[in-house]
């Protein structure tokens, strides 16, 4: 086991600067679930969050978005100290998709995505062209545009969730967070979701932390992969350093096995069945 | 149901006019006594007829015993002479003070203040819940209760129990008089019933004569102020005022405490209004009424105008002299 | 509980001109039903008398009518109908905020305990500081804050409050509550003066000299929550998504419990603990309106008002001269409206 972080080798030539920085985070629920944790996220990255239920990749996105305030640790965002921004600030640079977002009220998806301009505008008013404009905007990078004035109770579990996408992104935040964006979506829908992310990072927009359970996924489009298990980190790097079947048998407690992508190269993770 | 036995008696007599169930065979063993020819038998029978009796936690029967129908068509077997009487309305503690029968009072309410005497008897509760254990360990023989204390389910407890319940049921101030007069009869005060009855039927009637010929001023009854309820033509309190002289505008109401419209109690332009509790203040839009004006806003004395018991006359005395002060001057009996 | 809309008109979101057309007929409307609740009583007064009176108040002078009329329509039918907007608007506006604060549909005053909790303090206040009628606003304000606390507290578990624990844990608190009222108020003696059922169901026919504290406490509420109302939006779709979109949750939480609190006690104070109004009127004004709050709050607060003016006029009048409690009749009307509402949303 590889244990801090060490730097994955993404391109050659100068490395990145550093975008997000978590040092020595403890947070603790009902007893310690993160005990000391310290990671650092680079322009340009996209960072899957793997490991199994409980692992603690949920809290630790929560910590980061200030969903949840940590017990102890430092988090800064550009170097400026995420704890001690107002929520507005930290609303303006991070985006975030929570798992699920049970609504009951009426709301369209135009309203929903609009909300995510909450930070940007005035606190008594109407939003303004800007803010439509960007949400057109968004919601055509989502494919969502059709949704526009339907209700978001009304929709699928997956056009839901392209609307909280559109949603996340609609502030052009800096980083991106997303806990399970693609569960509930259809393979068509997962691989453009992330295909869109991933364009998004190489525009130069933003950069993006991904919570998944989608092992392959996670291989194919991710630049960098943490591992975790019970609150810690046990592998930081690459899909290629990472994803190796001793580390992944070893921390999902599965039968898997690793090889490779013929087409693309990163690793490729199929189960193998126990023997009887 | 009907006993066989009538345990505190000696256990074997044949009461001539009780129930004769006991088998002739039986009776005939009994009288003879030593006929050594059944005693097996005999015992059995005696068993049968010990568990068929009512066995159960019932009390020693008086003496004797007066049917009577109360003012509710109640039929009651009360004890002839009445020693532990419960009292379950002021008024009725009243009514049995003044006729004398004071010491046989053995309980009463929590709200019964008069005469002195009566609060240090033993409180039974209030008159809404009064407590049927107490009744019983008072070894109370006759319950007085009255209607205005809406105890339906409550005789219905005592009934089982065996205890004598007369419920009293003053619907106008006419019938206080005839219940003073049956309670009277109940208890065997006669006499004393008697006078007291007379005295108030002739104060009554001399207030029937002072106000025949007046005309009838308007009157409002406030019983409460937020929201204004008033008293509808069936209640006690109206039938009051109308003896008193008075005309309440809400006398055609069917309903007995009708919550009422503050705009139609000013349209009717009241003379005359009264306040139920002692601490009511008068409401502001009222303030413009003729009664107000002229200063003509009287409280309802509760002890002495809505007890149906001996004083009422002089709570109808106190009205009649509020609504004609021209005919009658407070104060004069 | 989910809510669908009606019609599939396609309404993206809300606009300054569709707010303002939605306020203008709601406003048409309390006008007018605050004309027939001046017009309209137990003792029928001509439409040119009530002029004159009307004119007659406002400039000062004497008018040519008749010392009744004039009490009637100037103290007695005018300044109930004001309590009655003014009460109206104020228990829709709260329930629209308990409903956006507690992410419910069935969340409201009522409903919660927070009117039984108000109406314990101004009791209170009716008991201790008899002379000093202000304190009952107050003491209502208090009592409405503490019930919410204690609703609020006992909602939680260790994932946090969820809806229907909050709710249910308001149900409870209720019924506690109102056995309290019941309590005092058939045994205290400074009590006495408002009967329990006032205090339970509610009754508009007290007096009104409050009025214009009422109308302050309302007021400063309703400005509270309306501040608040794009904050109020993302808090409905969930505390965690509010919190990544920049709401302020704690903040925003606390100041608009706190001005719920205030309209909701100012408003049992004068009239008692009347059930409906919050629940049925923000519901009804969404399914026409959307959820923005923009519009739901204020629209709201002049819904309510027409509803309860409605309610008043009926129950003055439809047995005169007795009266109904209004609360009878905003329960005869909300329920099955509430059924109805119910029916169409699942």
């Amino acid at each position: 086991m590889i244990r801090g972080y060490s730097y994955p080798s993404l391109t050659p030539g100068p490395r990145p600067p550093i975008m997000l920085e978590v040092s020595d985070i403890r947070f603790s629920y009902a007893g310690p679930v993160l005990r000391g944790l310290t990671l650092a996220v680079r322009d340009g990255e996209l960072l899957a969050l793997l490991g199994p239920n409980g692992a603690g990749k949920s809290t630790l996105v929560k910590l980061i978005v200030g969903i949840l305030r940590p017990a102890s640790g430092k988090l800064l965002l550009d170097g400026r100290d995420l704890q001690a921004m107002s929520r507005r600030e930290a609303a303006r640079l991070i985006g975030y998709v929570a798992q699920e977002s049970v609504v009951m009220f009426p709301l369209t998806a135009m309203e929903y995505v609009l909300q995510g301009r909450f930070a940007q505008g005035r606190l008594i008013g109407f939003e303004s062209d800007e803010d439509l404009r960007e949400a057109r905007r968004v919601m055509e990078l989502t494919e969502t545009t059709d949704f526009a004035g339907r209700l978001v109770q009304e929709l699928s579990g997956g056009e839901r969730q392209r609307v909280m996408l559109a949603r996340a992104l609609v502030a052009r935040p800096r980083l991106l967070v997303l806990d399970e964006p693609v569960a509930n979506l259809d393979i068509a829908h997962q691989v453009k979701t992330l295909e869109l992310v991933k364009r998004l990072i190489d525009d130069g927009e933003l950069s993006a932390i991904v919570v998944t359970h989608e092992l392959n996924l996670a291989a194919e489009f991710a630049t960098s992969v943490l591992l975790m298990r019970a609150g810690e980190i046990t592998a930081h790097g690459s899909p290629r350093e990472v994803m190796t079947e001793s580390h992944l048998r070893e921390v999902f407690n599965a039968p898997l096995a690793v090889d490779a992508n013929p087409a693309s190269g990163a690793p490729r993770i199929t189960i193998v069945k126990r023997d009887a | 149901m009907r006993a066989i036995f009538k345990p505190r008696s000696t256990a074997f007599s044949l009461r001539p006019g009780s129930a004769g169930i006991l088998p002739a065979g039986l009776a005939h063993a009994k009288s003879c006594g030593r006929d050594a020819r059944a005693p097996r038998f005999t015992l059995a029978l005696l068993l049968v007829a010990c568990i068929t009796s009512s066995c159960s936690s019932r009390r020693a029967a008086p003496a004797e015993t007066q049917a009577v129908t109360d003012e509710i068509g109640h039929a009651v077997s009360a004890p002839a002479n009445p020693q532990r009487i419960v009292s379950l309305a002021p008024s009725i503690t009243e009514t049995l003070f003044a006729l004398g029968l004071g010491d046989r009072v053995v309980g009463v309410t929590s709200y019964c203040d008069y005469p002195p005497e009566a609060t240090a008897k033993e409180k039974v509760g209030d008159t809404l819940r009064p407590s049927v254990e107490k009744i019983v360990a008072l070894r109370t023989d006759l319950v007085i209760a009255s209607t205005a204390s809406q105890l339906e389910q409550f005789i219905h407890k005592l009934d089982e129990l065996g205890i004598a319940v007369y419920v009293s049921n003053p619907r106008k101030v006419k019938d206080v008089a005839e219940t003073i007069a049956r309670i009277g009869a109940l208890t065997g005060a006669t006499e004393r019933a008697r006078e007291l009855s007379d005295k108030l039927q002739k104060r009554l009637a001399a207030i029937d004569a002072g106000v025949r010929a007046a005309p009838r001023p308007r009157v409002l009854i406030i019983l409460s102020t937020e929201p204004l309820i008033t008293a509808g033509g069936n209640t006690f309190v109206n039938d009051l005022i109308e003896r008193a002289g008075g005309r309440s505008i809400s006398a055609n109401e069917t309903a007995e405490y009708p919550q009422y419209s503050l705009e139609t109690a000013v349209a009717t332009r009241p003379e005359v209004i009264f306040l139920q509790a002692q601490d009511a203040r008068l409401p502001e839009r009222l303030k413009e009424t003729p009664a107000a004006r002229a200063g003509r806003v009287y409280h309802i004395d509760d002890n002495l105008m809505l007890r149906p018991g001996p004083r009422i006359l002089d709570g109808l005395e106190q009205m009649a002299a509020e609504i004609h002060p021209e005919i009658f001057k407070s104060g004069n009996r | 509980m989910r809510m669908t809309r009606a019609g599939t008109a396609a309404r993206e979101r809300l606009t300054a001109k569709r707010l303002a057309m939605m306020l203008a007929v709601l406003l048409l409307t309390v006008v007018v039903l605050l004309i027939v609740a001046i017009t309209i009583g137990s003792e029928s007064v001509k439409l040119a008398t009530i002029l004159k009176i009307m004119i007659a108040e406002i400039s000062g002078r004497a008018a040519d009518v008749t010392p009744e009329q004039r009490i009637i329509i100037a103290e007695i039918r005018l300044p109930r109908a004001l309590m009655t907007t003014v009460v109206g608007a104020a228990l829709a506006v709260a329930g629209a905020a308990f409903q956006a604060l507690l992410k419910n549909p069935l969340a409201e005053p009522a409903i919660l305990g927070v009117s039984s909790g108000a109406a314990i303090g101004a009791i209170a206040a009716t008991i201790f500081a008899e002379s000093l009628p202000v304190s009952r606003p107050i003491a209502a304000f208090i009592g409405a804050v503490v019930t919410v606390a204690f609703v609020y507290t006992m909602g939680q578990s260790r994932q946090g409050g969820s809806s229907e624990r909050l709710v249910l844990a308001g149900v409870i608190t209720n019924a506690l509550l109102s056995s309290i009222v019941i309590f005092l108020v058939t045994t205290a003696a400074g009590a006495r003066q408002r009967s329990v059922i006032s205090w339970l169901i509610g009754d508009m026919s007290g007096e009104t000299s409050l009025l214009p504290l009422v109308a302050l406490f309302v007021l400063a509420g309703f400005a509270v929550i309306y501040i608040h109302a794009r904050s109020l939006n993302l808090l409905m779709v969930g505390e965690p998504d509010a919190l990544a979109l920049g709401v302020e949750v704690k903040r925003v939480k606390l100041m608009v419990y706190i001005a719920a609190s205030l309209i909701t006690g100012a408003a049992v104070a004068v009239s008692g603990a009347i059930g409906f109004v919050g629940l049925i009127i923000p519901h009804a004004v969404r399914l026409v309106g959307g959820s923005d709050n923009r519009l739901v709050v204020p629209a709201s607060a002049l819904a309510g008002s027409a509803f309860l003016l409605l309610a008043d006029t009926i129950a003055r009048t439809v047995i005169a001269p007795r009266e109904l409690h209004i609360g009878v009749i905003t329960a005869l009307v909300g329920a099955p409206v509430f059924i109805y509402l119910l029916r169409r949303t699942s």
